[in-house]
Protein backbone atom coordinates (compact mmCIF):
# COMPACT_ATOMS: atom_id res chain seq x y z
CA UNK A 1 0.00 0.00 0.00
CA UNK A 2 2.87 2.40 0.71
CA UNK A 3 4.52 1.41 -2.74
CA UNK A 4 1.68 2.05 -4.49
CA UNK A 5 1.10 5.48 -2.26
CA UNK A 6 4.43 6.36 -3.38
CA UNK A 7 3.74 5.50 -6.78
CA UNK A 8 1.14 8.17 -7.24
CA UNK A 9 3.05 10.76 -5.59
CA UNK A 10 6.10 10.05 -8.77
CA UNK A 11 3.12 9.86 -10.67
CA UNK A 12 1.92 13.47 -9.49
CA UNK A 13 5.25 15.11 -9.51
CA UNK A 14 5.79 13.89 -12.47
CA UNK A 15 2.35 15.12 -14.06
CA UNK A 16 2.81 18.27 -12.34
CA UNK A 17 5.99 18.47 -13.83
CA UNK A 18 5.33 17.97 -17.21
CA UNK A 19 2.41 20.73 -16.78
CA UNK A 20 5.29 23.32 -16.12
CA UNK A 21 7.55 21.85 -18.71
CA UNK A 22 4.61 22.39 -21.12
CA UNK A 23 4.65 26.65 -20.15
CA UNK A 24 7.93 26.93 -20.62
CA UNK A 25 9.89 24.85 -22.99
CA UNK A 26 9.23 23.53 -26.77
CA UNK A 27 7.02 26.33 -27.40
CA UNK A 28 7.68 25.98 -31.18
CA UNK A 29 7.19 22.20 -31.66
CA UNK A 30 3.95 22.91 -29.62
CA UNK A 31 2.93 25.48 -32.32
CA UNK A 32 3.64 23.08 -35.03
CA UNK A 33 1.40 20.35 -33.19
CA UNK A 34 -1.49 22.79 -32.99
CA UNK A 35 -0.71 24.19 -37.03
CA UNK A 36 -0.66 19.90 -37.94
CA UNK A 37 -3.93 19.34 -36.29
CA UNK A 38 -5.90 22.83 -37.25
CA UNK A 39 -4.26 21.27 -40.64
CA UNK A 40 -6.17 18.29 -40.17
CA UNK A 41 -9.40 19.54 -38.91
CA UNK A 42 -9.94 21.76 -42.18
CA UNK A 43 -9.29 18.46 -44.41
CA UNK A 44 -11.61 16.84 -41.99
CA UNK A 45 -14.49 19.62 -42.70
CA UNK A 46 -14.40 19.61 -46.35
CA UNK A 47 -14.61 15.90 -46.46
CA UNK A 48 -17.52 15.87 -43.99
CA UNK A 49 -19.22 18.39 -46.51
CA UNK A 50 -18.10 16.80 -49.81
CA UNK A 51 -19.51 13.69 -48.31
CA UNK A 52 -22.37 15.02 -47.67
CA UNK A 53 -23.17 16.20 -51.46
CA UNK A 54 -22.03 13.38 -52.81
CA UNK A 55 -24.41 11.09 -50.44
CA UNK A 56 -27.09 13.40 -51.83
CA UNK A 57 -26.02 13.62 -55.91
CA UNK A 58 -25.88 9.44 -55.97
CA UNK A 59 -29.51 9.25 -54.76
CA UNK A 60 -29.76 10.85 -58.28
CA UNK A 61 -29.77 14.09 -60.04
CA UNK A 62 -32.11 16.94 -59.04
CA UNK A 63 -33.35 18.88 -61.58
CA UNK A 64 -34.57 22.27 -60.46
CA UNK A 65 -37.10 24.20 -62.69
CA UNK A 66 -37.60 27.94 -61.35
CA UNK A 67 -40.72 28.95 -63.20
CA UNK A 68 -43.55 31.81 -62.25
CA UNK A 69 -46.52 29.53 -62.97
CA UNK A 70 -47.76 26.85 -60.43
CA UNK A 71 -48.01 23.86 -62.11
CA UNK A 72 -50.95 21.99 -61.99
CA UNK A 73 -50.88 18.48 -60.62
CA UNK A 74 -52.10 17.32 -64.43
CA UNK A 75 -48.72 18.71 -65.58
CA UNK A 76 -47.01 17.25 -62.76
CA UNK A 77 -48.72 13.79 -63.86
CA UNK A 78 -47.50 14.16 -67.35
CA UNK A 79 -44.05 14.89 -66.17
CA UNK A 80 -44.11 11.94 -63.41
CA UNK A 81 -44.82 9.48 -65.87
CA UNK A 82 -41.75 9.79 -67.75
CA UNK A 83 -39.20 6.67 -66.53
CA UNK A 84 -36.08 8.61 -65.07
CA UNK A 85 -38.84 10.57 -62.98
CA UNK A 86 -38.38 9.41 -59.19
CA UNK A 87 -39.88 11.93 -57.38
CA UNK A 88 -41.74 15.36 -58.18
CA UNK A 89 -41.63 18.19 -55.44
CA UNK A 90 -42.56 21.79 -55.89
CA UNK A 91 -41.25 23.94 -52.93
CA UNK A 92 -42.04 27.53 -52.68
CA UNK A 93 -39.47 29.89 -54.02
CA UNK A 94 -39.29 31.88 -50.73
CA UNK A 95 -38.57 29.04 -48.71
CA UNK A 96 -35.06 28.31 -50.88
CA UNK A 97 -34.41 32.30 -51.21
CA UNK A 98 -34.20 32.17 -47.36
CA UNK A 99 -32.58 28.80 -47.40
CA UNK A 100 -29.62 30.12 -49.97
CA UNK A 101 -29.60 33.72 -48.99
CA UNK A 102 -30.96 34.25 -45.67
CA UNK A 103 -33.79 36.19 -43.62
CA UNK A 104 -32.85 39.52 -44.52
CA UNK A 105 -32.16 39.19 -48.72
CA UNK A 106 -36.03 37.35 -48.18
CA UNK A 107 -37.29 41.10 -46.76
CA UNK A 108 -35.44 43.20 -49.09
CA UNK A 109 -36.69 41.22 -52.08
CA UNK A 110 -40.41 41.18 -50.67
CA UNK A 111 -40.08 45.18 -50.21
CA UNK A 112 -38.28 45.43 -53.57
CA UNK A 113 -41.64 43.60 -55.03
CA UNK A 114 -39.44 41.15 -56.73
CA UNK A 115 -41.48 38.42 -58.06
CA UNK A 116 -39.70 35.12 -57.00
CA UNK A 117 -40.26 32.03 -58.68
CA UNK A 118 -41.17 28.57 -57.53
CA UNK A 119 -39.02 26.01 -58.00
CA UNK A 120 -40.20 22.44 -58.76
CA UNK A 121 -37.84 20.07 -57.73
CA UNK A 122 -37.60 16.44 -60.04
CA UNK A 123 -35.63 14.20 -58.94
CA UNK A 124 -33.83 11.52 -61.47
CA UNK A 125 -33.96 7.77 -60.31
CA UNK A 126 -30.72 6.54 -59.70
CA UNK A 127 -27.82 6.76 -62.46
CA UNK A 128 -30.18 8.24 -64.86
CA UNK A 129 -29.82 11.32 -67.41
CA UNK A 130 -31.60 13.74 -68.55
CA UNK A 131 -33.49 12.79 -71.87
CA UNK A 132 -34.18 15.00 -74.74
CA UNK A 133 -37.74 14.41 -73.93
CA UNK A 134 -37.68 15.42 -70.16
CA UNK A 135 -36.44 18.97 -71.10
CA UNK A 136 -38.85 19.52 -74.28
CA UNK A 137 -42.23 18.35 -71.75
CA UNK A 138 -40.27 20.72 -69.35
CA UNK A 139 -39.82 23.34 -71.85
CA UNK A 140 -43.23 23.08 -73.04
CA UNK A 141 -45.04 22.95 -70.14
CA UNK A 142 -44.21 24.68 -67.09
CA UNK A 143 -42.03 27.88 -69.44
CA UNK A 144 -39.41 28.05 -66.94
CA UNK A 145 -37.36 30.93 -65.75
CA UNK A 146 -34.04 29.27 -65.51
CA UNK A 147 -33.39 25.00 -65.51
CA UNK A 148 -30.75 24.03 -63.13
CA UNK A 149 -30.31 20.28 -64.61
CA UNK A 150 -27.07 19.78 -62.01
CA UNK A 151 -25.07 17.47 -64.04
CA UNK A 152 -21.84 19.00 -64.73
CA UNK A 153 -21.78 20.52 -60.91
CA UNK A 154 -22.17 16.98 -59.76
CA UNK A 155 -20.09 15.41 -62.06
CA UNK A 156 -17.17 17.56 -61.06
CA UNK A 157 -18.26 17.21 -57.33
CA UNK A 158 -17.48 13.77 -57.44
CA UNK A 159 -13.40 14.08 -58.75
CA UNK A 160 -13.54 16.90 -56.41
CA UNK A 161 -14.29 14.27 -53.57
CA UNK A 162 -11.89 11.46 -54.61
CA UNK A 163 -8.84 14.22 -54.69
CA UNK A 164 -10.19 15.55 -51.15
CA UNK A 165 -10.64 12.07 -49.65
CA UNK A 166 -7.09 11.34 -50.53
CA UNK A 167 -5.82 14.66 -49.37
CA UNK A 168 -7.52 13.77 -45.88
CA UNK A 169 -6.01 10.50 -45.69
CA UNK A 170 -2.27 11.98 -46.47
CA UNK A 171 -3.17 14.98 -44.56
CA UNK A 172 -3.79 11.93 -41.76
CA UNK A 173 -0.87 10.49 -42.15
CA UNK A 174 1.49 13.63 -42.72
CA UNK A 175 -0.58 14.48 -38.91
CA UNK A 176 0.19 11.25 -37.25
CA UNK A 177 4.16 10.89 -39.29
CA UNK A 178 4.62 14.73 -38.49
CA UNK A 179 3.94 14.35 -34.58
CA UNK A 180 5.96 11.08 -34.46
CA UNK A 181 8.93 13.16 -35.91
CA UNK A 182 8.11 16.12 -33.48
CA UNK A 183 8.21 14.11 -30.32
CA UNK A 184 11.01 12.07 -31.20
CA UNK A 185 13.39 15.35 -31.94
CA UNK A 186 12.04 16.48 -29.05
CA UNK A 187 12.81 13.82 -26.27
CA UNK A 188 16.04 13.15 -28.35
CA UNK A 189 17.19 16.76 -27.55
CA UNK A 190 15.49 16.76 -24.08
CA UNK A 191 17.90 13.10 -23.07
CA UNK A 192 20.44 14.97 -24.35
CA UNK A 193 20.35 18.50 -22.51
CA UNK A 194 19.46 16.27 -19.13
CA UNK A 195 22.51 13.56 -19.67
CA UNK A 196 23.48 14.47 -15.97
CA UNK A 197 20.64 13.42 -14.51
CA UNK A 198 19.33 10.61 -16.20
CA UNK A 199 23.06 9.23 -15.31
CA UNK A 200 22.38 9.89 -11.86
CA UNK A 201 18.99 7.79 -12.06
CA UNK A 202 20.64 4.94 -13.78
CA UNK A 203 23.55 4.72 -11.15
CA UNK A 204 21.07 4.93 -8.12
CA UNK A 205 19.06 2.03 -9.65
CA UNK A 206 16.24 3.45 -11.60
CA UNK A 207 14.90 0.81 -14.47
CA UNK A 208 14.43 2.13 -17.87
CA UNK A 209 10.96 2.60 -17.52
CA UNK A 210 11.14 4.77 -14.48
CA UNK A 211 13.41 7.17 -16.34
CA UNK A 212 11.04 6.78 -19.42
CA UNK A 213 7.78 7.48 -17.54
CA UNK A 214 8.58 11.51 -17.36
CA UNK A 215 9.69 12.12 -20.94
CA UNK A 216 6.47 10.21 -22.20
CA UNK A 217 4.00 11.87 -19.83
CA UNK A 218 5.06 15.41 -20.80
CA UNK A 219 4.94 14.54 -24.58
CA UNK A 220 2.06 12.68 -24.43
CA UNK A 221 0.32 15.53 -21.97
CA UNK A 222 1.31 18.52 -24.28
CA UNK A 223 0.57 16.66 -27.47
CA UNK A 224 -2.94 16.20 -26.26
CA UNK A 225 -3.28 19.70 -24.94
CA UNK A 226 -1.88 21.19 -28.03
CA UNK A 227 -3.85 19.33 -30.10
CA UNK A 228 -7.17 20.19 -28.50
CA UNK A 229 -6.60 23.70 -28.58
CA UNK A 230 -5.61 23.55 -32.35
CA UNK A 231 -9.02 22.15 -32.76
CA UNK A 232 -10.40 24.58 -30.15
CA UNK A 233 -9.48 27.18 -32.42
CA UNK A 234 -10.25 25.79 -35.71
CA UNK A 235 -14.04 25.07 -34.90
CA UNK A 236 -14.56 28.88 -33.34
CA UNK A 237 -12.14 30.75 -35.81
CA UNK A 238 -12.84 28.73 -38.75
CA UNK A 239 -15.89 27.16 -38.49
CA UNK A 240 -17.74 29.49 -35.65
CA UNK A 241 -17.03 32.61 -37.71
CA UNK A 242 -19.22 31.53 -40.85
CA UNK A 243 -16.72 31.70 -42.97
CA UNK A 244 -17.97 28.75 -45.57
CA UNK A 245 -21.58 28.68 -44.01
CA UNK A 246 -22.58 31.58 -46.67
CA UNK A 247 -20.69 30.35 -49.53
CA UNK A 248 -21.77 28.05 -52.02
CA UNK A 249 -25.28 29.28 -53.24
CA UNK A 250 -26.71 26.37 -50.97
CA UNK A 251 -25.16 23.99 -53.20
CA UNK A 252 -23.55 22.57 -50.71
CA UNK A 253 -24.85 22.06 -46.98
CA UNK A 254 -22.18 23.34 -44.95
CA UNK A 255 -21.79 21.35 -41.53
CA UNK A 256 -19.53 21.25 -38.80
CA UNK A 257 -17.02 18.25 -38.19
CA UNK A 258 -18.75 15.89 -36.22
CA UNK A 259 -17.57 15.46 -32.68
CA UNK A 260 -16.40 11.71 -33.39
CA UNK A 261 -13.79 13.14 -36.06
CA UNK A 262 -12.07 15.66 -33.48
CA UNK A 263 -11.89 12.33 -30.85
CA UNK A 264 -10.67 10.26 -33.43
CA UNK A 265 -7.45 12.99 -34.33
CA UNK A 266 -6.92 13.81 -30.67
CA UNK A 267 -6.82 10.30 -30.39
CA UNK A 268 -4.42 9.65 -33.08
CA UNK A 269 -2.32 12.22 -32.27
CA UNK A 270 -1.33 11.80 -28.69
CA UNK A 271 -1.37 8.17 -29.09
CA UNK A 272 1.30 8.48 -31.62
CA UNK A 273 3.25 10.68 -29.24
CA UNK A 274 3.09 8.44 -26.96
CA UNK A 275 4.44 5.45 -28.57
CA UNK A 276 7.30 7.82 -30.52
CA UNK A 277 8.34 9.03 -27.16
CA UNK A 278 8.38 6.28 -25.38
CA UNK A 279 9.90 3.79 -28.66
CA UNK A 280 12.61 6.76 -28.66
CA UNK A 281 13.21 6.70 -25.13
CA UNK A 282 13.77 2.89 -24.89
CA UNK A 283 16.25 3.07 -27.53
CA UNK A 284 18.59 5.79 -26.57
CA UNK A 285 18.11 4.75 -22.62
CA UNK B 1 28.90 -11.68 -0.80
CA UNK B 2 31.33 -10.53 -3.82
CA UNK B 3 33.53 -13.55 -5.70
CA UNK B 4 36.03 -13.00 -8.62
CA UNK B 5 36.80 -15.90 -10.14
CA UNK B 6 39.73 -15.30 -12.88
CA UNK B 7 37.94 -11.45 -14.25
CA UNK B 8 39.93 -9.87 -17.31
CA UNK B 9 38.79 -6.49 -18.18
CA UNK B 10 39.70 -4.90 -21.43
CA UNK B 11 38.52 -1.50 -22.89
CA UNK B 12 40.25 -1.54 -26.28
CA UNK B 13 40.67 -5.66 -26.92
CA UNK B 14 44.00 -5.67 -26.61
CA UNK B 15 45.16 -3.93 -23.59
CA UNK B 16 43.90 -5.48 -20.22
CA UNK B 17 42.41 -3.08 -16.84
CA UNK B 18 42.21 -6.18 -15.67
CA UNK B 19 44.21 -9.24 -15.48
CA UNK B 20 43.10 -12.68 -14.11
CA UNK B 21 41.45 -11.52 -10.64
CA UNK B 22 40.15 -13.78 -8.41
CA UNK B 23 39.55 -12.92 -4.63
CA UNK B 24 36.38 -12.83 -2.30
CA UNK B 25 35.15 -10.92 -0.07
CA UNK B 26 32.38 -11.92 2.66
CA UNK B 27 29.41 -10.06 3.71
CA UNK B 28 29.69 -7.93 6.56
CA UNK B 29 33.77 -7.56 5.50
CA UNK B 30 35.59 -3.62 5.17
CA UNK B 31 38.02 -4.17 2.52
CA UNK B 32 40.28 -1.40 1.22
CA UNK B 33 41.50 -1.46 -2.45
CA UNK B 34 44.61 -0.14 -3.19
CA UNK B 35 47.00 0.44 -5.59
CA UNK B 36 48.64 3.45 -8.05
CA UNK B 37 46.96 5.15 -10.71
CA UNK B 38 46.21 3.17 -13.48
CA UNK B 39 46.33 -0.02 -11.32
CA UNK B 40 42.40 -0.65 -11.87
CA UNK B 41 40.80 0.34 -9.08
CA UNK B 42 38.33 2.24 -11.12
CA UNK B 43 37.49 -0.98 -13.32
CA UNK B 44 36.99 -3.09 -10.44
CA UNK B 45 34.51 -1.47 -9.00
CA UNK B 46 32.77 -0.76 -12.09
CA UNK B 47 32.73 -4.47 -12.82
CA UNK B 48 31.28 -4.97 -8.96
CA UNK B 49 28.48 -1.68 -9.73
CA UNK B 50 27.66 -3.99 -13.30
CA UNK B 51 28.32 -0.37 -15.04
CA UNK B 52 31.17 -2.63 -17.02
CA UNK B 53 30.93 -6.26 -18.25
CA UNK B 54 34.33 -8.33 -17.32
CA UNK B 55 35.97 -9.80 -20.71
CA UNK B 56 36.52 -12.84 -19.78
CA UNK B 57 35.87 -14.75 -16.23
CA UNK B 58 32.67 -14.82 -13.31
CA UNK B 59 31.80 -12.59 -10.80
CA UNK B 60 29.14 -13.42 -8.39
CA UNK B 61 27.58 -10.61 -6.59
CA UNK B 62 25.10 -11.48 -3.30
CA UNK B 63 25.01 -14.74 -5.18
CA UNK B 64 24.00 -13.74 -8.72
CA UNK B 65 26.23 -14.40 -11.60
CA UNK B 66 26.26 -11.20 -12.98
CA UNK B 67 27.09 -12.46 -16.88
CA UNK B 68 24.01 -14.07 -16.89
CA UNK B 69 22.08 -10.96 -15.41
CA UNK B 70 19.95 -9.51 -18.17
CA UNK B 71 19.90 -6.07 -18.44
CA UNK B 72 16.70 -4.75 -17.01
CA UNK B 73 17.70 -6.47 -13.74
CA UNK B 74 20.81 -4.50 -13.09
CA UNK B 75 18.86 -1.64 -11.85
CA UNK B 76 17.42 -3.95 -8.72
CA UNK B 77 20.58 -5.12 -8.31
CA UNK B 78 22.21 -1.62 -7.99
CA UNK B 79 19.53 -0.46 -5.44
CA UNK B 80 21.18 -2.82 -3.13
CA UNK B 81 24.59 -1.19 -3.19
CA UNK B 82 25.22 1.97 -3.06
CA UNK B 83 28.44 3.71 -4.70
CA UNK B 84 30.89 6.69 -3.84
CA UNK B 85 32.01 8.37 -6.98
CA UNK B 86 35.43 10.04 -7.19
CA UNK B 87 33.64 12.34 -9.77
CA UNK B 88 30.47 12.63 -7.38
CA UNK B 89 28.27 12.19 -10.03
CA UNK B 90 25.29 14.78 -8.35
CA UNK B 91 22.51 16.57 -9.92
CA UNK B 92 24.18 19.87 -10.05
CA UNK B 93 20.78 22.29 -9.77
CA UNK B 94 18.95 19.60 -7.55
CA UNK B 95 19.08 20.42 -4.21
CA UNK B 96 21.03 18.36 -1.27
CA UNK B 97 17.75 16.95 -0.38
CA UNK B 98 16.68 15.37 -4.18
CA UNK B 99 20.02 14.29 -5.24
CA UNK B 100 19.93 12.25 -1.74
CA UNK B 101 16.48 11.33 -1.69
CA UNK B 102 16.40 9.90 -5.59
CA UNK B 103 18.46 6.72 -4.04
CA UNK B 104 14.77 6.12 -2.25
CA UNK B 105 12.58 7.32 -4.84
CA UNK B 106 13.89 4.84 -7.53
CA UNK B 107 12.44 1.81 -5.20
CA UNK B 108 8.64 3.99 -4.77
CA UNK B 109 9.59 4.44 -1.29
CA UNK B 110 7.00 6.13 0.71
CA UNK B 111 7.81 9.95 0.89
CA UNK B 112 7.24 10.00 4.65
CA UNK B 113 9.83 6.87 4.81
CA UNK B 114 12.34 9.29 2.28
CA UNK B 115 11.72 12.15 4.36
CA UNK B 116 12.62 10.69 7.54
CA UNK B 117 15.71 8.62 6.34
CA UNK B 118 17.29 11.05 4.48
CA UNK B 119 16.86 13.82 7.88
CA UNK B 120 18.77 11.12 9.50
CA UNK B 121 21.74 10.88 6.99
CA UNK B 122 22.03 14.61 6.74
CA UNK B 123 22.37 15.21 10.15
CA UNK B 124 25.06 12.20 10.56
CA UNK B 125 26.90 13.74 7.62
CA UNK B 126 26.69 17.55 8.94
CA UNK B 127 24.80 18.30 5.88
CA UNK B 128 20.66 19.33 7.51
CA UNK B 129 21.20 23.07 7.45
CA UNK B 130 22.19 22.97 3.66
CA UNK B 131 19.40 20.54 2.42
CA UNK B 132 17.92 22.83 0.00
CA UNK B 133 20.73 24.56 -1.48
CA UNK B 134 21.50 23.12 -4.93
CA UNK B 135 24.63 21.38 -4.67
CA UNK B 136 26.71 23.26 -7.92
CA UNK B 137 26.74 26.02 -4.95
CA UNK B 138 28.49 23.27 -2.54
CA UNK B 139 32.19 22.96 -1.91
CA UNK B 140 34.00 20.13 -3.57
CA UNK B 141 34.17 18.84 0.19
CA UNK B 142 30.39 19.09 0.60
CA UNK B 143 29.02 17.44 -2.54
CA UNK B 144 31.29 14.70 -2.14
CA UNK B 145 29.76 14.49 1.87
CA UNK B 146 26.27 14.84 -0.20
CA UNK B 147 27.32 11.67 -2.61
CA UNK B 148 28.47 9.45 0.51
CA UNK B 149 24.90 10.80 1.95
CA UNK B 150 22.92 8.95 -1.14
CA UNK B 151 25.29 6.15 -1.06
CA UNK B 152 24.10 4.98 2.45
CA UNK B 153 20.85 6.45 3.05
CA UNK B 154 18.99 3.27 1.33
CA UNK B 155 21.76 1.20 3.97
CA UNK B 156 22.87 -0.79 1.18
CA UNK B 157 24.09 -4.65 1.07
CA UNK B 158 27.23 -3.34 -0.55
CA UNK B 159 29.23 0.40 -0.27
CA UNK B 160 31.62 0.78 -2.82
CA UNK B 161 33.38 3.92 -2.72
CA UNK B 162 36.27 5.49 -5.76
CA UNK B 163 38.68 7.45 -3.86
CA UNK B 164 36.24 9.19 -1.60
CA UNK B 165 38.55 11.22 0.77
CA UNK B 166 40.54 12.16 -2.52
CA UNK B 167 39.16 16.06 -2.65
CA UNK B 168 39.35 16.10 1.80
CA UNK B 169 41.56 17.19 4.01
CA UNK B 170 42.97 14.79 6.45
CA UNK B 171 40.50 15.15 9.29
CA UNK B 172 37.42 15.62 7.74
CA UNK B 173 38.77 12.21 5.38
CA UNK B 174 38.76 10.42 9.44
CA UNK B 175 36.04 11.90 9.90
CA UNK B 176 34.59 9.94 6.75
CA UNK B 177 35.79 6.99 7.15
CA UNK B 178 34.27 6.40 10.45
CA UNK B 179 30.80 7.43 8.84
CA UNK B 180 32.06 4.28 6.50
CA UNK B 181 33.05 2.26 9.52
CA UNK B 182 29.71 3.12 11.18
CA UNK B 183 27.85 1.99 8.07
CA UNK B 184 30.04 -1.47 7.79
CA UNK B 185 28.90 -1.70 12.17
CA UNK B 186 25.68 -2.31 10.51
CA UNK B 187 25.93 -4.98 8.35
CA UNK B 188 27.23 -3.54 4.84
CA UNK B 189 30.03 -4.79 2.90
CA UNK B 190 32.27 -1.59 2.26
CA UNK B 191 34.73 -1.60 -0.59
CA UNK B 192 36.78 1.69 -0.33
CA UNK B 193 39.23 2.38 -3.19
CA UNK B 194 42.49 4.45 -2.20
CA UNK B 195 46.02 5.37 -2.90
CA UNK B 196 45.95 7.17 0.37
CA UNK B 197 48.23 4.50 2.77
CA UNK B 198 48.02 6.79 5.58
CA UNK B 199 44.33 6.16 5.68
CA UNK B 200 45.23 2.01 5.55
CA UNK B 201 47.63 2.36 8.34
CA UNK B 202 45.78 4.49 10.69
CA UNK B 203 42.29 1.69 9.85
CA UNK B 204 43.59 -1.60 9.36
CA UNK B 205 41.19 -4.02 7.45
CA UNK B 206 41.59 -6.39 4.85
CA UNK B 207 43.65 -4.48 1.59
CA UNK B 208 43.81 -5.76 -1.85
CA UNK B 209 46.77 -4.76 -3.65
CA UNK B 210 46.32 -4.09 -7.52
CA UNK B 211 49.48 -3.31 -9.90
CA UNK B 212 49.10 -3.14 -13.59
CA UNK B 213 45.34 -4.69 -13.51
CA UNK B 214 46.42 -7.75 -11.30
CA UNK B 215 46.15 -8.51 -7.75
CA UNK B 216 49.39 -8.54 -5.91
CA UNK B 217 48.19 -9.08 -2.08
CA UNK B 218 45.05 -10.08 -0.75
Amino acid sequence: MKRFYAFLTYVWRTLYQAHRATIFSDFLNSITVMVLAGTAAMVMFFLVNFEESLQASKKGISVLVYTHEKPSSQQLKTLSQLPEIEDIKVIPGETILQKEMGKEALRVFREAGVNIPQVISITLEPEKEVSEQFKKIVNHTFQPVYVDYGIEVRRSLGTVLRVIQALSFTTTVLFVVGIIIIVAGGVRSNILMQQQEIEVLKLVGATGRYIAFPYTLKYTYTTFLFITLGLYLFDVLVIGSGVFSSGGGGLLSVKSIPFRFYTYLVLAGTGAAAVSGYYTLRRML
Amino acid sequence: MIQFFHVFKSYTGEDFALRDITFEIEKGEFVFVTGASGAGKTTLLKLIFMEERPTNGQILIAGRNINRLRQSSIPYLRREMGFVFQDFRLVDQWSVYDNVAIALRVAFIDEWEVRRRVSRVLKLLDLDVKRNTPVVRLSGGEQQRVAIARAIVKDPLILLADEPTGNLDPDLSKEILHVFEEVNARGTTVVFATHDLSLIKEFPRRVIKLHRGMVVEK
